[in-house]
C-alpha cells in the first residue's frame, strides 16, 4: 500500500539510533457483519480498519507504534517518534526490499462479493425459519454471518516485502428458547480462510433444527453432578482443551519468559504415549491459516508432542531471541493496533486407533461432552477451565442423559498424561483466541479422546 | 483533520437526514519492564470517524479507522447500502441540541504533566520491589499504560457534544517458584493522582496476591456457603445488568421482564446505576447525545427501572434514561458505572457470621461459563476456606456453580467495604448461602 521507496525511507529513519530490526505492517480489512435477530435485521455493520504498526528491536527490547494515518509524514513521525527509545549509532541501513513469494493456498471459491446482501439474507432467512418451527418454546433465533476481506503488506529491515490476501467467512445460528421464564441457548458455528462456499458445506434446514432442538432440550435437562470423573471430549471443538490446557504454554512468549510449566522440557516426555499435537497455519482454508503471518514470515506445520514427547514450541522472531530458536510462522495479531506475538493457529491432537463407539463402550461411568463453550487458562500455572455447551452422562458403556451447565477444571500437564484413549475422528472447529495480541481466528481441533480423573463442576448432586 | 462541513453537505446531498458524525481520536502510551528492564513501548495514534443517518426512512451507518476526506464516499456508500436493508428509524431518535449536562470530569490535567521517565522509572521500582521483598517470587513483569482521547458527536441539527478523558493504569503480574511449587497473582490499579500513589502498598498487594495461593488444594464436593470478594461479585452481576436493559425486556428475553415494581431479589439488594461517579467510569452523555441519569435499578430486591435508548424507551412507551452505546453499526442499551449498596457487617464480622463456608477470591472461565442469558454458571474458583468465623486455608482447583437469579435471593450478607473493580461496578463482598462446590 506504500511504495517500496516510502517503506525503505520509513525503516532508514527508525534504525538511525541503532535498532537492529525494524518493521512496518500495513492492514486494510474490511469488516462486515449481518445479524439477523428477532425476526427482523438487527444488525448491519460495515466497518473499515486501515493503518500501519512500526516495530523495532534492539536486542531483548521491542517498541511498537501505530497510526490509522499512512502518510509519509505520519509514517517517518512515527518512525522517529519510536527510535528514540535507543541513543545508540546506526548499525544497518536498508537499500532494497525484495518480494517474497508464497502461493495463495486459502483463496475463497466464492468471494464475498458475489452475492448482494438481500441474497445472504435470504441463506440466513432460511436458517431462521427453521428454527423457528423446530419449537413453540423458541424465543429468539440469532443468525449471524461475518465476512473479512483483508490485505496486509509487511516491509522489514531483512530486506523482505510480503503482501498476503486474506479472506475469513464466519457464520453463527444462536437459538434462544424458555420456559416458565427460563431460558436456555444452543449454538452452530461454520467458519473458515474462505468466501461463502461455507454454505455449501452443511445442510442449513439440518443444522438449525439440530441447534434449536439443543436449546429446547437444555430447558428440562437436569444439572450436571459435580466431582472427579471420567470424561469423553468430543472430535472438532472438543480440541480447545489441549488449546487452553496445552497451546498457550507452548506459546513462545510463555517460554522465552520462563512463565510456563513446558519452558525447558523439549525432549521430555510430557504426555501420555498416545498422544501427538501439532499447530499448522498450513492447513488449506483453516480458520487459523495464512500465507504469511503477521510479521511476513511463511506459516508452516510445526509438530508439538510426538509419541508424548515435547519437540516443539511455537515462536516468533522476537521471543526466539531470549530462545534461541527460528520462527515457526505462528506469529499473529488481530490488527496493527496490537504489537504481534507467538500465537496457535490451526492446532490438534493427532487421530489415535479407538473408535468414539469403543471409547463410550469402554466407559463405565463418565461425562460425555460432544460440544464445548471455550475456556481459559494461566499459562504460569497451567490451570485450566471450559465449560460444555452439550454434554451427556455415560452409564455402563452407554450414553445415559443430557445434562447442563458443566464446567471442568485441572491442570494442563495432568490432563497430557491421564489421556488414556484416543479416537480415530480427528476434526476442526473454529474459535476466536484472545490474548495480548488481540483476537484472531483460531482452529482447534482432536478426535474423541478420554480422559481420567477430571474434576467436573455443575449444579447437580456430587458424586 | 477531516472537513466536517462537506460532509454534512454531502449528506444532504445524498438525501441522507438527520446525519450524525462522530469523530475520535486519541493517544497511548505504554511500557511493559520485565523484571528490571524495559522489554517494550508501544505509542498509539488511534482515530475512527462514525457516519448514520436516515436514508429513505431507514437507518445507515459506516464506520472507519481511516480519518480522511477521502472516506466521504464509501461511508456515503454504504449509509444507504446498509439503510436498504435496516429498519424504520424515527428522525427524533437524533436529538436536537439544548438538554441540560453535567459537567464532565474525565480529564486528569496533572497526569498530563508526569514525564515518561518517571513512568519508567516506577515500573522499574515496583519490580525490583517485588523480588527484594519476597525471594519466593522469581519473576515480574509490570505494565503502566498512559491514555488520552477526544470524541465528538455532532448531528445536522446543530447538536454538538465533545468529551476529552485520560487514565493512567498500571499492572504488575508475578510468578513465586519455590521448592517445586509455582503460583502466580497479578494487581492492576488505576492512578489518578501520581503523588496519591502508594508504591509500596501496591507492591505489597501484589506479594499478597501471588503468594496467597501458597499450598492451596481443593476442598471436597459439597455446599457451602460462599462469600465473594469485590471482584467476584462485579463478574456475577452481568446477567443482572443484561436483563435490566429495556431492550432485552421489549424482546421478551430478559427474567426480569414481569418483575417491575415486584421482588425479584433479597431485599438486602440494592442496585444503582451512577454515571455521575468520580471515576473513569463516568459519562455524562451517551452514543446518542442524551444525558446520562443517576437512578436506583434494584431497590431493596424490587425492580424499579430498566434502562434504555431512544428506541428501546419509545417502543416500552417511556423516556431514554440516556444508556445507549454504539455497537455494530446501530445503538443498544448498555448500562455505566454501578453500585451495590453496602451492608453494615465489616470484613471481619461478616467472616464470623458466616462461620464456616468459602471465600472467593478469583473466579475464570467467564466468558464462557457464565451465561448472560439464563444467569447460569460454573467457574474456576480460588479463595479461602472460611473455619470457625475466620479465614483457614487456601482453596483452589474448584468449581463454584450456580443461578445469579437465584442466588441473589439468597444473600447470607453483604459486607460494608465497598471496592470500586475495573469492571465499572462498586460493590462490598456478598455472601450466598448454599452453593454448589466441586472440588476432590
Amino acid at each position: 500500500m506504500i511504495s517500496k521507496k516510502l517503506a525503505i525511507f520509513v525503516l532508514n529513519k527508525a534504525l538511525a539510533t541503532g535498532a537492529d530490526f525494524a518493521e512496518i505492517y500495513i492492514q486494510e480489512k474490511k469488516d462486515k457483519i449481518i445479524v439477523l435477530s428477532n425476526k427482523k435485521v438487527d444488525t448491519l455493520s460495515q466497518k473499515l480498519i486501515f493503518g500501519a504498526g512500526i516495530r523495532l528491536f534492539k536486542g531483548n527490547k521491542v517498541v511498537y507504534g501505530y497510526t490509522s494515518d499512512i502518510s509519509k509524514s505520519s509514517l517517518t513521525k512515527l518512525a522517529i517518534k519510536l527510535s528514540a527509545s535507543f541513543n545508540d549509532e546506526r548499525i544497518l541501513t536498508v537499500e532494497k526490499l525484495k518480494k517474497v513469494h508464497n502461493p495463495n493456498k486459502h483463496q475463497p471459491r466464492i468471494p464475498h462479493d458475489v452475492m448482494n446482501i438481500e441474497e445472504k439474507l435470504g441463506i440466513l432467512r432460511k436458517g431462521e425459519k427453521a428454527i423457528y418451527d423446530t419449537s413453540p418454546l423458541i424465543v429468539d433465533a440469532r443468525l449471524i454471518l461475518q465476512e473479512w476481506d483483508e490485505k496486509v503488506w509487511i516491509y522489514n529491515s531483512k530486506g523482505r516485502f510480503v503482501k498476503d490476501n486474506r479472506c475469513h467467512t464466519r457464520f453463527l445460528m444462536v437459538p434462544t428458547a424458555s420456559k416458565n421464564g427460563l431460558f436456555q441457548t444452543g449454538i452452530y458455528k461454520k467458519d473458515g480462510s474462505k468466501g461463502l462456499e461455507i454454505f455449501e458445506e452443511f445442510d442449513m434446514k439440518t443444522e438449525a433444527e439440530k441447534v434449536a432442538k439443543d436449546a429446547v432440550k437444555m430447558l428440562d435437562a437436569p444439572e450436571c453432578p459435580s466431582g472427579k470423573m471420567t470424561v469423553i471430549i468430543d472430535n472438532a471443538f472438543g480440541g480447545v482443551i489441549f488449546h487452553e490446557a496445552c497451546g498457550h504454554p507452548l506459546e513462545g512468549v510463555s517460554i522465552s519468559h520462563n512463565t510456563s510449566v513446558f519452558a525447558g522440557k523439549k525432549g521430555q516426555k510430557i504426555a501420555s504415549s498416545i498422544v501427538s499435537a501439532v499447530d499448522d497455519g498450513t492447513l488449506e482454508n483453516g480458520w487459523g491459516s495464512s500465507n504469511f503471518d503477521d510479521e511476513g514470515e511463511k506459516t508452516t506445520k510445526n509438530v508439538l508432542i510426538k509419541n508424548g514427547v515435547l519437540t516443539n514450541y511455537m515462536v516468533d522472531n522476537f521471543e526466539g531471541r531470549r530462545m534461541n530458536a527460528k520462527s515457526t510462522g505462528a506469529c499473529r495479531r488481530e490488527s496493527y493496533k496490537f504489537c504481534p506475538t507467538t500465537r496457535m493457529t490451526n492446532t490438534y491432537i493427532c487421530n489415535g486407533k479407538s473408535t468414539r463407539e469403543e471409547i463410550i463402550k469402554n466407559t463405565k461411568y463418565g461425562l460425555y461432552v460432544v460440544s464445548l463453550n471455550g475456556g481459559s487458562v494461566n499459562p504460569t500455572t497451567d490451570k485450566f477451565n471450559f465449560t460444555a455447551s452439550k454434554a451427556y452422562i455415560v452409564k455402563d458403556g452407554k450414553i445415559d442423559h443430557l445434562v447442563k451447565d458443566a464446567s471442568i477444571v485441572g491442570y494442563g500437564f495432568e490432563i497430557l498424561k491421564n489421556i488414556d484413549m484416543v479416537g480415530n475422528n480427528l476434526a476442526l472447529g473454529g474459535g476466536m483466541c484472545g490474548a495480548s495480541s488481540g483476537m484472531i481466528p483460531a482452529n482447534v481441533g482432536q478426535p474423541t479422546i478420554r480422559v481420567q480423573n477430571l474434576t467436573v463442576g455443575g449444579r447437580g448432586d456430587n458424586l | 483533520m477531516i472537513n466536517n462541513k462537506m460532509f454534512f453537505e454531502t449528506a444532504k446531498k445524498e438525501g441522507i437526514a438527520p446525519f450524525e458524525l462522530y469523530n475520535y481520536s486519541s493517544t497511548s502510551i505504554s511500557i511493559n519492564v520485565f523484571m528490571d528492564e524495559v522489554e517494550s513501548y508501544n505509542i498509539s495514534n488511534d482515530s475512527e470517524i462514525r457516519g448514520r443517518g436516515i436514508y429513505q426512512g431507514k437507518l445507515g451507518s459506516f464506520s472507519s479507522d481511516k480519518v480522511s476526506n477521502s472516506i466521504a464516499k464509501m461511508m456515503f456508500d454504504s449509509i444507504k447500502e446498509t439503510a436498504k436493508y435496516g429498519e424504520e428509524y424515527d428522525p427524533d431518535f437524533f436529538i436536537e441540541p439544548g438538554r441540560k449536562y453535567h459537567r464532565p470530569k474525565h480529564y486528569i490535567s496533572a497526569l498530563d504533566k508526569v514525564e515518561i521517565k518517571e513512568y519508567l522509572e516506577l515500573c522499574k521500582r515496583i519490580s525490583k520491589k517485588v523480588r527484594e521483598k519476597d525471594k519466593r517470587i522469581t519473576i515480574t513483569s509490570v505494565d503502566l499504560e498512559y491514555y488520552k482521547s477526544r470524541k465528538s458527536i455532532q448531528n445536522s441539527k446543530g447538536l454538538r457534544l465533545i468529551d476529552h478523558r485520560n487514565h493512567l493504569y498500571i499492572y504488575c503480574s508475578a510468578k513465586y517458584d519455590f521448592q517445586g511449587e509455582i503460583q502466580s497473582g497479578l494487581k492492576i490499579e488505576i492512578i489518578n493522582d501520581m503523588d496519591k500513589f502508594d508504591e509500596d502498598k501496591f507492591v505489597d498487594q501484589v506479594i499478597e496476591k501471588t503468594v496467597s495461593q501458597v499450598g492451596s488444594k481443593p476442598v471436597q464436593s459439597g455446599k457451602y456457603t460462599v462469600l465473594f470478594n469485590p471482584d467476584c461479585v462485579s463478574i456475577l452481576l452481568s446477567p443482572v445488568i443484561y436483563h435490566l436493559s429495556q431492550q432485552t425486556v421489549n424482546k421478551h428475553l430478559s427474567r426480569l421482564e414481569n418483575y417491575l415494581g415486584e421482588l425479584a431479589f433479597s431485599k438486602k439488594f440494592t442496585l444503582t446505576e451512577n454515571p455521575y461517579a468520580k471515576n473513569i467510569f463516568g459519562a455524562v452523555y451517551d452514543s446518542e447525545g442524551v444525558p446520562t441519569t443517576k437512578k436506583v435499578l434494584i431497590d431493596k430486591g424490587i425492580v424499579n427501572t430498566f434502562y434504555s435508548d431512544l428506541q428501546s424507551a419509545k417502543e416500552a412507551g417511556t423516556v431514554s434514561t440516556g444508556n445507549a452505546a454504539f455497537v455494530q453499526g446501530r445503538t443498544v442499551p448498555a448500562a455505566g458505572f454501578c453500585q451495590i449498596k453496602r451492608g453494615k457487617k465489616s470484613f471481619e464480622e461478616t467472616l464470623q457470621y458466616i462461620r464456616d463456608g468459602l471465600y472467593i477470591t478469583g473466579l475464570e472461565g467467564i466468558a464462557t461459563g457464565l451465561s448472560l442469558e439464563s444467569g447460569n454458571y460454573s467457574l474456576q474458583a480460588e479463595g479461602y476456606l472460611i473455619k470457625d468465623g475466620k479465614i483457614d486455608r487456601p482453596v483452589s482447583l474448584i468449581t463454584v456453580a450456580g443461578n445469579v437469579f437465584d442466588d441473589l435471593k439468597r444473600i447470607a450478607v453483604i459486607s460494608n467495604e465497598p471496592e470500586v473493580t475495573i469492571r465499572a461496578v462498586s460493590t462490598p463482598h456478598i455472601a450466598i448461602k448454599k452453593l454448589s462446590v466441586s472440588g476432590q
